[in-house]
């Protein structure tokens, strides 16, 4: 078909989507819809499931005081209407029915067409038929939905969990993902290799669900794993290695209904402590895991370094203009959270929040940051090293990218890539090793001692500003009393008092409790720093002091959930299972190593160390990959990008990027 | 006003102030002899009877319904649409590799 045929028919199908359900929705013929300000407001609470978001548009469409939401708990006729109007001082709200079932179907579809916007490779034959992968799909799918019943009666009117046919709300989720999951299987055959190439648009579509607790990506990364796991031989030791953990992870949890509000970290990470729910992230995580190895193992040599370059920097620039436009306008804003499958809703201002932050549509400030940075490091390096010319296109989206990176103001990640692009150059001019390792060694060192040297604080308030902190955040700070001023001996760092009850009779968490001891107590290896003081050392330069000492306060693992961890994408027993001072509202670790250690211990966490260093080691000649790489580790360090899918992947990808040692793909068909 | 509670109340001039009657809890509705009494039921089932045009309209501007007001099962409505998708995805897909084959 000729590619401008192609390209017409894509826009079309694509605005069709967008604006379908405004489309097949009957408006009401009797009234008509009025501009919405304070006076009208008490029309549209009458008037309710009347009239479309298209209705409105015309009237309102420059309007700056509404603010459209989604109004979740939609019924499937009330879907894409005005279900409620409310007048607050600070603006209008306007609520948009949007109902689960409705949803699944339309997200999936914008989604399906990206993927088959993806030029075709050669042919992937997969051996086996899809109906087991399919059949297995579902009865995940069924048993998220059971496991995670708190989530969805807040979501759905119609939400049942009951298996039988008379329940049209599961049978016709289920018929929709067996319509996506066919419909994706053959656009997967002849795109399975030039996957790769794409994976930066998931940092634009996101794909979450509007109404689960569910990632379209993840949904058809399980699948890919299901094929690949019944025709491929898997590591048979991995496997069940995770199998004998699963085992562990499902006899130590309580099966509890509990609910843990997702937020942000909606479709990545389980909202309940059930054990249906955890077999969900569980198995998910495997087949995910597993498919992601295949792409990359498959993909070795189609993988265009010139056009994930490209994509990166393309990507780079929509988020910005897209964080832009939904900043200004409140239309453009819900249809960028429907379309692209946000995790939350973008910025409503161009103005800077908390620490002087934007985010525009990303779900956070710091994954911005990081992901801009990421872009330009990648472009910087994969330019110069394998010498592709930079077009004039890409280098006004590199200065979009740049945008997103300043406003963000994420400093960790603009520093560590201004840092990795002066060493790449270095490493480029400077051809003797030893002169290389003694520039390296007088950077590191002359920029420590500035930093203690321009430093207003004591070594030891650097050593105790993290159990202070944690100790701040606990329930049992409340109940110390305090001097004349009002000061209680945390205020002093006075520890040893926390440690007069057992650690039984405590109510300090175990971490706590243990960190406490052993800086109080335990006697320190000579001319070495205490582990805990030298963790707070670290926190406080990179403003984490805080975040990692309430973690500290919270986490609460026995002896053997420290060792194996929780399972993985398993936040709900951190959460809810031990009280201290911050147990509403999603309090992240902010940091990837800490939400690794929750989900997989500190097996799990040495385990992965030891693979990197591993990694770093054997490839130490390759620049490109160790600056990648480390950029990476030392963001994800302080930031929990992990915990949302298409950071998941970006890490994923760089950790494997050792394999794709040349330029430019081959066998790219229809390029 | 919305059409719905026209069609199960009938009609009326009066101007109702719902957020006025919601957020009045010694609000009493005053029944009104001429109103013939309707029978509203809500998706759970329960039943009320309203005894004037006001009452009814509170309630219908609700979740009531006198059940006849278009109980339409969208969501069933919505699988069988689906399932009739997927069998005519397949069907065209058998008719497009047999095409192909020839």
């Amino acid at each position: 078909m000729n590619s401008n045929i192609r390209k017409l028919i894509f826009l079309l199908t694509a605005f069709l989507l967008i604006f379908l359900p405004s489309f097949l929705q009957n408006s009401s013929e009797e009234i008509e819809p009025v501009q919405i300000d304070k006076e009208s407001t008490a029309f549209y609470q009458t008037n309710t499931c009347e009239f479309t978001l298209f209705d409105i548009l015309s009237q309102n469409v420059l309007n700056e005081k509404i603010n459209i939401l989604p109004d979740a708990y939609s019924s499937v006729k009330c879907n894409s209407k005005i279900n409620g109007v409310d007048y607050f001082e600070s603006g209008i709200k306007v609520y948009i029915g949007t109902n689960a079932n409705i949803d699944f179907l339309l997200q999936s579809f914008i989604w399906l067409l990206l993927i088959a916007l993806i030029p075709k490779s050669k042919e992937r034959k997969f051996k086996s038929n899809n109906i087991i992968p399919i059949a297995i799909t579902v009865v995940l799918f069924i048993l998220h939905l059971r496991g995670e019943e708190n989530f969805y009666t807040s979501f759905s009117k119609s939400y049942s969990n009951n298996i039988s046919f008379d329940n049209y709300f599961l049978t016709s989720l289920i018929a929709a993902l067996i319509l996506v999951l066919i419909i994706f299987d053959d656009l997967l055959k002849d795109r399975f290799y030039n996957l790769i190439n794409y994976f930066p648009f998931m940092f634009l579509f996101i794909g979450a669900y509007n109404t689960f607790n569910l990632n379209f990506f993840l949904i058809i990364l399980v699948y890919i794993g299901l094929r690949i796991f019944f025709e491929t031989k898997v590591n048979i030791k991995l496997t069940l290695l995770y199998v004998s953990l699963t085992v562990f992870w499902l006899m130590n949890s309580e099966n509890l209904n509990s609910y843990f509000d997702v937020d942000k970290l909606k479709g990545f990470v389980s909202s309940s402590q059930s054990t249906s729910s955890q077999i969900f992230w569980i198995a998910s995580f495997y087949f995910a895991v597993l498919a992601l190895f295949a792409i990359l193992e498959g993909s070795r040599d189609f993988v265009n370094l010139a056009k994930i370059r490209y994509n990166f920097l393309l990507v780079g620039g929509l988020i910005s203009v897209f964080g832009i436009l939904s900043a200004f306008n409140s239309f453009i804003r819900f249809l960028t959270y429907y379309n692209l499958g946000l995790n939350k809703l973008g910025m409503r201002s161009f103005t800077a929040v908390e620490g002087n932050t934007w985010r525009g549509i990303a779900h956070s400030a710091e994954a911005l940051g990081e992901y801009a940075a990421f872009a330009i490091l990648y472009t910087v390096l994969i330019s110069f090293h394998y010498k592709i010319k930079i077009s004039n296109f890409e280098i006004v989206l590199i200065f979009i990218t740049l945008f997103s990176l300043f406003r963000s103001n994420n400093f960790a990640a603009m520093s560590s890539m201004v840092i990795f692009i002066i060493l790449f150059f270095l490493n480029k001019l400077i051809k003797k090793r030893s002169i290389k390792i003694s520039v390296i060694i007088v950077v590191i060192f002359s920029s420590l001692l500035f930093y203690i040297k321009t430093s207003e604080y004591s070594y030891e308030f650097f050593s105790n500003v993290l159990l202070n902190e944690a100790v701040s955040a606990s329930i049992m700070s409340d109940t110390l009393p305090g001097n004349e001023d009002g000061f209680t001996a945390a205020d002093f760092s006075n520890f040893e008092i926390f440690l007069e009850e057992s650690k039984e009779e405590s109510s300090l968490s175990s971490s706590l409790y243990y960190a406490l001891d052993q800086y109080t107590n335990d006697g320190n290896i000579k001319y070495l720093p205490d582990s805990v003081a030298l963790v707070s050392q670290i926190s406080v330069p990179i403003n984490r002091s805080e975040k990692w000492g309430i973690f500290i306060a919270k986490y609460n693992p026995n002896f053997f959930e420290f060792i194996f961890g929780t399972g993985p994408l398993q936040l709900a027993d951190y959460y809810l299972s031990h009280k201290t001072k911050f147990n509403d509202g999603l309090v992240l670790p902010h940091s990837s190593l800490l939400d690794l250690l929750i989900f997989f211990g500190i097996f799990g966490v040495f385990s992965l160390l030891i693979y990197s260093c591993y990694l770093i080691y054997s490839n130490k000649n390759n620049v490109v990959y160790i600056y990648l790489f480390l950029f990476l580790l030392i963001n994800y360090m302080k930031s929990d990008s992990i915990l949302y899918l298409s950071s998941f992947i970006l890490i994923y990808f760089t950790t494997y990027f050792y394999k794709f040692s040349f330029p430019v793909g081959r066998n790219l068909n229809n390029e | 006003m919305n059409k719905k509670i026209y069609s199960i109340c009938g009609d009326s001039d009066q101007v109702v102030d719902f957020e006025m009657i919601g957020n009045d809890p010694n609000f009493v509705f005053k029944n009104d002899p001429n109103f013939e009494t309707i029978v509203l039921y809500d998706p759970e089932g329960n039943i009320v009877n309203v005894n004037s045009w006001l009452e009814c309209a509170n309630y219908v501007n609700g979740v009531w319904t006198d059940g006849l007001y278009e109980q339409f099962d969208f969501e069933r409505m919505l699988f069988f649409l689906t399932i009739s998708s997927v069998c005519l995805y397949l069907m065209f897909r058998r008719i497009w590799k047999v095409r192909n084959h020839l």
